[in-house]
């Protein structure tokens, strides 16, 4: 049910990369677990009831002390000047800056 | 093993200190945990830390709540401000929460002492334990078998005799799962009655932390302690305390029993079920047959749900802000893909990659949209009926714990899965109960479903079972600390 061409797609919007992954395992696995999953295509559901739905309370929209900057970054890769340090998007590494 | 009851008289008449009794506890846990694995982490120093605190209430002559002093084990997806929280996952084999689960806050201030984090499935994705980054935990009743997942590390640490009671998350029956091939009592509440706020999420309109205890008043004095509302998680209701309302009479209760969850059972799971049936019958209860054949759907329903709510949650790890980050690598694109490709096992890639699947356009319809009705329509089974019966009765899994390393296809462990996931899909309460032995002596268990917020009305059945029975289907697997 899922080609080479379909899993780079997927993988690609996944943000996963295939590098080093056995394709054709990971094809048979999701494939067999789509088969498994279309069971649905045949069932017969309820209409939908909208008056049916359970309200979830919300609550107050108060300001409120949050966690300082420190220790929300404590867990990041790399940080500079309290910010999170990403990098450019495309191009090749040389031409990238913090 | 050891029941929270029996542990706190020995605090309370002062027969040891809670330090001693921790440092018992933290001394099993490092001796038999090359054998278990049931923890990623022994935490020490916090143990230490709330025992000494303990001692020193105990002194005063304060009275403690009920579990105070008691040693037991965090399931590794619940986060624990300072102490690593790894999701048994490379990904964040090195995070540290900056604030505590709701959860584990309420039991913190309560006194209660952490041994150490229970290793899981990673990222609670597997019914084995073996996803583990860490390598799965072991059944204590047989080093051969698994403990169940995803949180098999809780179920190993207590039936091993490392925690006297567990605190894990059910997805999709990962407590009650990984509590029946253990030997022991699994409780999955209500979808709102504990909050979430600080468990990793994996699926959140499925998760639900609960307890994993020796016995059924255990389960029912740790469901009390964490059933909280919490304003931080708008699912979060709270529920009333159950402890005082257990009684064991099921006389007229209506106990309700669907035979699609009876199909293909191997033999001595179906006879543990009949001598279940029996045991209710003869004690009052009145047995009604009840159709569902919506069972048929609810594990692609599950499957096709939680692998899109997984793929949405798992998102956010990234490379940037926590966990993992990839060395080398070209752009930001490339760093966020290599960072997620390296961080995450085989289950996680697989799960999410068939998320994204299920969400693309295309199939948005014919998946999920058409797996949410479908989880419509089984909610309104459910209504129609517990309108019938009081509970229902099933089997936990139809299989006793599996052999490490058994192969199965991932389709082949999902199945393992049928008994448990509709409870999750309708958002109802549900409890394992050991109930039986295979021929091998490995544990069978048998589950109770209730309507939401009937945790009253389950337990109190799974109590008269346990005591009606004289506990014969507990099994002490000769590991741990014996008080």
């Amino acid at each position: 049910m899922v080609d080479h061409e379909e899993l780079r797609k997927l993988a690609a919007l996944a943000k996963l990369s295939l590098d080093g992954v056995d394709e054709e395992a990971l094809i048979r696995d999701i494939s067999e677990i789509l088969e498994f999953a279309r069971t649905v295509e045949g069932a017969e559901a309820d209409p939908a009831d909208e008056t049916a739905m359970e309200p979830w309370p919300l609550r107050e929209d108060i300001v409120a002390p949050s966690f300082d900057s420190e220790s929300v970054l404590k867990n990041a890769g790399e940080t500079r000047d309290g910010y999170y340090v990403a990098r450019k998007m495309g191009g090749p590494l040389s031409e990238q800056h913090q | 093993m050891n029941s929270i009851s029996k542990t706190r008289e020995r605090l309370l008449k002062r027969e040891l200190s809670c330090a001693e009794l921790t440092e018992m506890y933290l001394a099993a846990a490092r001796r038999e945990n090359g054998d278990l694995s049931a923890y990623t982490l022994i935490t020490d120093e916090e143990a230490r830390r709330a025992a000494a605190e303990v001692d020193a209430r105990l002194a005063r002559g304060e009275k403690l709540p009920p579990l105070a002093g008691i040693p037991f084990v965090l399931k590794d997806n619940i986060s624990t401000k300072d102490i690593k929280t790894t999701c048994a996952s490379r990904m964040l084999e090195d995070y540290v929460p900056i604030y505590d689960a709701f959860v584990w806050s309420g039991l913190k201030e309560q006194g209660a002492v952490m041994c150490g984090k229970g290793n899981m499935d990673e990222f609670a994705m597997g019914s084995t334990c073996e996803t583990s980054y860490f390598g799965g935990a072991k059944n204590p009743h047989d080093l051969t078998r698994v403990a169940g997942g995803s949180s098999g590390g809780a179920a190993s640490a207590v039936a091993g005799g490392v925690a006297v009671y567990g605190i894990g998350s059910d997805t999709g029956g990962s407590i009650r799962q990984p509590a029946s091939f253990c030997g022991l009592v699994g409780l999955k509440p209500t979808y709102g009655a504990v909050s979430r706020n600080g468990l990793i999420a994996y699926a959140s309109s499925f998760d639900q932390i609960g307890p994993i205890t020796t016995c059924v008043e255990d389960a029912a004095t740790v469901f009390d302690a964490i059933c909280r509302k919490d304003p931080a998680d708008m699912t979060s209701r709270g529920a009333e305390r159950v402890s005082g309302r257990l009684h064991s009479d099921v006389r007229g209760l209506r106990v309700g029993v669907a035979k699609e969850f009876f199909e293909n059972l191997p033999a001595e799971i179906a006879s543990a079920m009949e001598r279940a049936l029996d045991f209710y019958k003869r004690a009052g209860a009145e047995l009604v047959e009840i159709a569902f054949p919506m069972l048929r759907y609810c594990l692609p329903v599950y499957y096709i749900l939680a692998c899109a709510e997984a793929s949405s949650n798992l998102g956010r790890y990234d490379g940037l802000r926590y966990g993992h980050r990839a060395e080398t690598f070209d752009d930001l694109d490339d760093l966020i893909c290599r960072t997620r490709s390296e961080g995450f096992g085989q289950e996680v890639r697989r799960r999410i990659i068939l998320g994204t699947y299920v969400l693309s356009a295309g199939y948005y319809d014919a998946y999920y949209n058409k797996a949410q009705a479908l989880r419509r329509t089984i909610k309104n089974r459910f209504r129609e009926i517990f309108t019938k019966c009081d509970l229902l009765l099933t089997p936990t899994v139809p299989v006793t714990a599996l052999k490490c390393g058994a192969g199965l296809s991932p389709v082949e462990t999902y199945q393992t899965d049928i008994c448990t996931v509709s409870v999750n899909i309708a958002g109802l309460p549900a409890v394992s109960v050991p109930c039986g032995f295979d021929g091998a002596g490995l544990p069978v268990g048998m589950q109770l479903i209730g309507d939401k917020f009937t945790e009253a009305r389950i337990l109190s059945a799974a109590l008269a079972f346990e005591s009606g029975t004289g506990g014969a289907y507990l099994k002490d697997s000769g590991r741990g600390v014996s008080l």
